[in-house]
C-alpha cells in the first residue's frame, strides 16, 4: 500500500506501465480536454454567431466539419460543446463519488440495520435510471445544467457506494481495525486515517468509468434538450439539430458530433481499463496487499 | 421455500415503495413548502387527509408521501397536483407494451449474441479474435444508444431505404431493437469475457486439466458453466439500461411507446402524463431489479440450499 493512497504514477519507471490501448486513451482525452479549454484560440469562429451565406455547407477548408442550418461552423460548435459534457461529467462523478463514499463506508462500518435500510435505498436508487430523476427535477424546476449534472449523480450513487462498501468491509476483515477499536480509538479517526487511505486508489479507479457513463448520460439529455439551452452548443443539442438533416443527405450534422462524443468516451474507456489492470498487476505484486 | 418466496415478495414491496418514495421527496423538495404537496389549493379536505388529521400526521412530511400514495399513486392520476390533462389509462397499455417489448427483445438479442462471443473471446485470449471482439466492445459501448440508433435510420431508412422512416406496427420495432441491442452486447460481451477468463484461471480448472480432460469438456463443462452465474446478476442493471435506452431510442424512431408519449407530454406542459410516465416506468424497473435478483438467487445452488 502506498502512502497516502496515491494512484499510481503513470510513468513510475521500472513499475508496471499503463499498456498501449491505455497511453492511446491518455492522448486523446487530453487531446479533448485542450480542445475544449482552448476553444478560442483555436478557431477563428464564434460558437453563437448567425451567418445566413453559408448555411448547411459540407466540410471545406474554412469549415472542417460543415456548417450548421444557421451557417454557424460545426468544429466550433463541437469545441465549445466538449465544456458542457466534461464539465458536467465531472461534477456528476464528483457528486457521485462523494456521497457513494459516506453512505458505503456508514453501510460497511457500522453494518446490521444501518447496513440494510442504506443498501436496500440505493436499490431503489439504482432502479430509478438518471432519464427519470433528470425528467423529475426538470418538470419542477426547469431544464437547467444544473438539474441534469444532480440527476446524473444520483443515479451513479448506487455504484459508487457498493464499492466503498466492499472496499471497507474488505479492509475490516483484515484485523488490525479490531484492535484499533479495542484500544478505544475513536470511529472518526479509524475511518478517516486509517479505513479512507487503504481503500482510496481502488474507489477512484472507478472515476473513470462512471466519467465515461455520465458523459454518456449527459449528451442523451443534451439531445432530449434537458442540459443546455441555445445558442451554447451541447454535442447531443447538436445531433438534435442535425435530425431533420438525416433524410435530406447533409451527413456531416449527424456524424461529427457523434463521433466527437464516441472520441472522448472510447477514451475514458481506454484509460479506465487500462488504470484498473495497473492497479490489478500493483496488488498481486504487492501480494495482495493493497 | 415458502419464506424465502415470502421474503422476497416484502422484498419487492419495499423496493416499490422505495422507488416511489424517492420520486416523492425530489418532488417535493423541488416544490418549495409555498406549495405544499398534500393538498392543492382548490381542493376540499377529504377523508384521508382527515384520518391523516387525526393520527396527527396531517401536514408531516410522512402525511403527505402517504396521501400523495394513497390518493395520487394509487389511483395513478396527478391532476390536481400538477397540470395537465386527465390521461386515459387504458390507452397506456399498448404504449407499455412497445416498451416492454423493445426492452426485453433487445437484452435477449443481446445475450444471444454476446455470450458465444466472449466465451470465444475469453478461450481465445490475447488471440486476433479477442483483440478484435475487445475493440469492438469498446467501440459501441462508448457511442451513445441515440447516436447509434440515428446513424441506422439514416443507413436503412434514408439511404437503402429497407425500412419505413415512420411508425407501422411491430416490423417498425426491428431498427430500434437492434439499436438497443448493439450497445448491451458489449455489456454482455465484456463481462462474458472476464468471467469465463476468472473461472479458467481456478484451481479446479487446473485439476480438471490434470485428470487429463480433453480442452474443450474442461472449457465447456468446467469453465463456461461456472461463469454464467455471476453474468446473471449483472442481468438487472442492463434491463434497466435498456429500459432507459428504450425510452430515449423511441424517441429517435417515433415508436409509441411510453417514452415517446413522456417526451411528447413535456412539450405539451402536460405534467400529469410525464409523472404518471415516470412512475409506471420506475416501478417497472424496480420489479424487473426484484425479479432477476430473485431469479439469480433461485438458479445459485449455494443460496436456494440455505433455504431447503
Amino acid at each position: 500500500m502506498e502512502r497516502k493512497g496515491r494512484l499510481p504514477s503513470l510513468t513510475g519507471a521500472g513499475k508496471p506501465r499503463l499498456d498501449t490501448a491505455a497511453t492511446v486513451g491518455l492522448i486523446l482525452l487530453a487531446l479533448v480536454v485542450i480542445g475544449a479549454v482552448l476553444a478560442p484560440v483555436l478557431t477563428p469562429y464564434e460558437y453563437g454567431t448567425l451567418d445566413t451565406d453559408t448555411r448547411t455547407e459540407p466540410p471545406s477548408w474554412e469549415h472542417p466539419l460543415g456548417t450548421d442550418r444557421f451557417g454557424r461552423d460545426q468544429l466550433t460548435r463541437i469545441l465549445y460543446g466538449a465544456r458542457v459534457s466534461l464539465l458536467i461529467g465531472m461534477l456528476a462523478v464528483g457528486i457521485a463519488a462523494a456521497l457513494g463514499l459516506l453512505t458505503g463506508i456508514a453501510a460497511g462500518y457500522y453494518g446490521g440495520l444501518v447496513d440494510s435500510v442504506l443498501m436496500r435505498l440505493m436499490d431503489s436508487v439504482a432502479a430509478i435510471p438518471y432519464l427519470l430523476i433528470a425528467t423529475l427535477i426538470a418538470i419542477f424546476a426547469g431544464f437547467t445544467a444544473r438539474g441534469t449534472t444532480i440527476a446524473i449523480g444520483i443515479s451513479l450513487v448506487p455504484d459508487f457506494a457498493a464499492l466503498a462498501r466492499a472496499l471497507v468491509l474488505n479492509t475490516l476483515g483484515k484485523g488490525f481495525l479490531e484492535a484499533e477499536r479495542a484500544f478505544g480509538i475513536p470511529d472518526s479517526v479509524i475511518l478517516f486515517r486509517h479505513v479512507l487511505p487503504n481503500i482510496i486508489s481502488q474507489y477512484i479507479a472507478k472515476f473513470t468509468n462512471a466519467f465515461a457513463e455520465a458523459v454518456l448520460a449527459v449528451t442523451t439529455l443534451g439531445y432530449l434538450n434537458y442540459a443546455v439551452q441555445p445558442p451554447y452548443p451541447e454535442w447531443g443539442d447538436l445531433l438534435a439539430d442535425g435530425y431533420i438533416y438525416i433524410v435530406s443527405g447533409q451527413w456531416w450534422l449527424t456524424v461529427f458530433p457523434g463521433l466527437a462524443i464516441l472520441i472522448t468516451v472510447v477514451s475514458v474507456n481506454l484509460l479506465g481499463n487500462g488504470l484498473s489492470r495497473l492497479i490489478d498487476s500493483r496488488a498481486g505484486a504487492n501480494g495482495g496487499r493493497s | 421455500m415458502f419464506r424465502y418466496i415470502l421474503k422476497r415478495l416484502l422484498w419487492l414491496a419495499f423496493t416499490l415503495l422505495g422507488v416511489i418514495f424517492l420520486t416523492f421527496t425530489i418532488m417535493y423538495f423541488l416544490r418549495g413548502s409555498n406549495l405544499p404537496v398534500l393538498l392543492s389549493p382548490d381542493e376540499p379536505p377529504d377523508g384521508l387527509s382527515r384520518a391523516l388529521e387525526h393520527v396527527g400526521l396531517y401536514g408531516t412530511y410522512l402525511g403527505d408521501f402517504l396521501y400523495f400514495l394513497l390518493r395520487y399513486v394509487a389511483r395513478l392520476q396527478f391532476t390536481g397536483l400538477v397540470s395537465g390533462k386527465l390521461t386515459d389509462i387504458n390507452t397506456l397499455s399498448t404504449r407499455y407494451l412497445y416498451t416492454l417489448i423493445s426492452c426485453l427483445s433487445a437484452v435477449a438479442v443481446s445475450w444471444i449474441v454476446g455470450l458465444p462471443l466472449g466465451i470465444a473471446a475469453a478461450t481465445r485470449s490475447g488471440g486476433f479474435l479477442d483483440n478484435v471482439v475487445s475493440a469492438l466492445t469498446v467501440g459501441f459501448g462508448s457511442m451513445p444508444t441515440f447516436w447509434v440508433g440515428l446513424m441506422l435510420l439514416m443507413l436503412f431508412a434514408s439511404k437503402l431505404r429497407i425500412v419505413p422512416m415512420l411508425f407501422v406496427g411491430l416490423p417498425s420495432l426491428i431498427l430500434p431493437v437492434v439499436t438497443l441491442s448493439l450497445s448491451n452486447i458489449s455489456l454482455v460481451t465484456s463481462a462474458a469475457r472476464s468471467s469465463v477468463l476468472e473461472t479458467l484461471d481456478k484451481d479446479f480448472i487446473m485439476a480438471a486439466r490434470a485428470k487429463g480432460l480433453r480442452e474443450s469438456l474442461v472449457i465447456w463443462r468446467h469453465g463456461v458453466r461456472n461463469s454464467v452465474l455471476p453474468l446473471l446478476s449483472t442481468l438487472g442493471s442492463q434491463l434497466t439500461k435498456a429500459l432507459t435506452g428504450a425510452l430515449v431510442v423511441e424517441y429517435v424512431f417515433s415508436i409509441p411507446g411510453i417514452g415517446r408519449l413522456m417526451f411528447d407530454s413535456i412539450s405539451n406542459r402536460d405534467f400529469n402524463t410525464v409523472l404518471i410516465c415516470i412512475l409506471i416506468t420506475a416501478v417497472t424497473s424496480g420489479a424487473i431489479n426484484v425479479v432477476t435478483d430473485v431469479l439469480y438467487t433461485f438458479i445459485n445452488p449455494a443460496v436456494k440450499r440455505r433455504y431447503e
